[in-house]
């Protein structure tokens, strides 16, 4: 595949190629589950253990969601994730990190619907591939709009 | 010298010959339905029960080899299938049914369904065979299942493995 460059109307992160645009995802595992989010939205990592950074960053409130015990309410020790999408950021544990994978847009297949209801199913926007595997797109902001009651 | 003349047929007049087509081809009806007639239904296995859908609502069978459980999805959903690259959400037919919960064994085959929008299937145990059902023998689910249980059935009918559940797939989407 050749590189056509960056379009602005992607933004930074997404990139044309002649097969389409591509956006780069960070994978992880969690909940016994592959999932991803867009690795343009990563910040930073910590290590397992070291949940070191203020807990009110910039006088906002921030959300510190173990994505394990979110769904199977079981803790994770894996390490922890900093989430930020303009305003908004929190902090996710995973179990862990397995790579960054560039993943043409129109190979991701929205949800179902079955799963794009209200409830803790509603937290993936779409379903890729990544071999024989199936992963998760995950939206943070969904986990971190329940985590502070935002929505039921 | 004359020639004997052959005697001539004796011929049906045209109403007694429909007449006659029509009896012969209702004594058929009687006796078998022609396969054309009949519909081609798959059965398959769920523990030793033996169920049915028809056969233009498959799209492909398979071996179930990836299934991706997803958090926090509704009870009848078993997850989601890689087929070929394409993601396929996977019902979990045992939970609708209200049968006992069972791990998808490594056996377990994917059924494709078609003409759902999206792209859907089920996991069952393993195929049973087709059958050429008419219609006319599909009878009401017994009144000893529960009415939970029979809103998920068409009908029901006897076929060589035992009585054969005949899904209503469309019922079954939305549950």
């Amino acid at each position: 595949m050749k590189t056509a460059g960056p379009r602005g109307r992607h933004g930074d992160h997404v990139r044309e190629l002649d097969s389409g645009p591509v956006v780069a995802l960070l994978l992880f595992e969690a909940a016994d589950c592959l999932m991803a989010m867009p690795a343009s939205e990563v910040a930073s990592l910590q290590a397992p253990g070291s949940r070191g950074a203020s807990a009110d960053e910039g006088g906002a409130s921030v959300a510190w969601i173990d994505v394990d015990e979110y769904f199977t309410g079981r803790q994770s020790d894996g390490p922890w994730l900093q989430w930020g999408r303009g305003e908004r950021c929190a902090w996710l544990r995973v179990g862990w990190v397995v790579e960054v994978l560039a993943c043409e847009i129109r190979a991701l297949a929205p949800m179902p619907g079955c799963f794009r209801a209200e409830g803790r199913g509603g937290a993936f926007w779409a379903a890729g591939v990544r071999g024989e595997e199936v992963f998760l797109l995950m939206d943070p902001a969904k986990l971190a709009d329940r985590r502070n009651g935002l929505t039921p | 010298m004359a020639r004997e003349q052959p005697a001539p047929p004796v011929l049906q007049s045209a109403s007694d010959q429909i007449l006659e087509a029509i009896e012969r081809q209702r004594e058929t009806s009687r006796a078998s339905p022609t396969e054309q007639e009949r519909v081609p239904y798959l059965g398959f296995f769920l523990d030793s029960e033996v169920y049915g859908l028809p056969l233009e609502q498959l799209r492909e069978v398979a071996r179930l080899t990836r299934l991706r459980r997803v958090p926090g999805a509704p009870a009848g959903v078993a997850g989601l299938v890689n087929l070929r690259g394409e993601i396929i959400c996977a019902l979990d037919v045992r939970t609708i049914l209200g049968l006992a919960a069972r791990a998808a064994a490594d056996s377990a085959i994917f059924v494709a369904l078609r003409g759902f929008g999206e792209p859907l299937g089920l996991v069952v145990d393993s195929i049973a065979d087709i059958y050429a059902i008419d219609p006319g023998q599909i009878e009401s689910p017994p009144a000893t299942w529960s009415a939970e249980r029979a809103a998920c059935f068409v009908g029901t009918v006897r076929v060589p493995e035992g009585l054969m559940g005949l899904l209503d797939l469309e019922r079954l989407v939305k549950i």
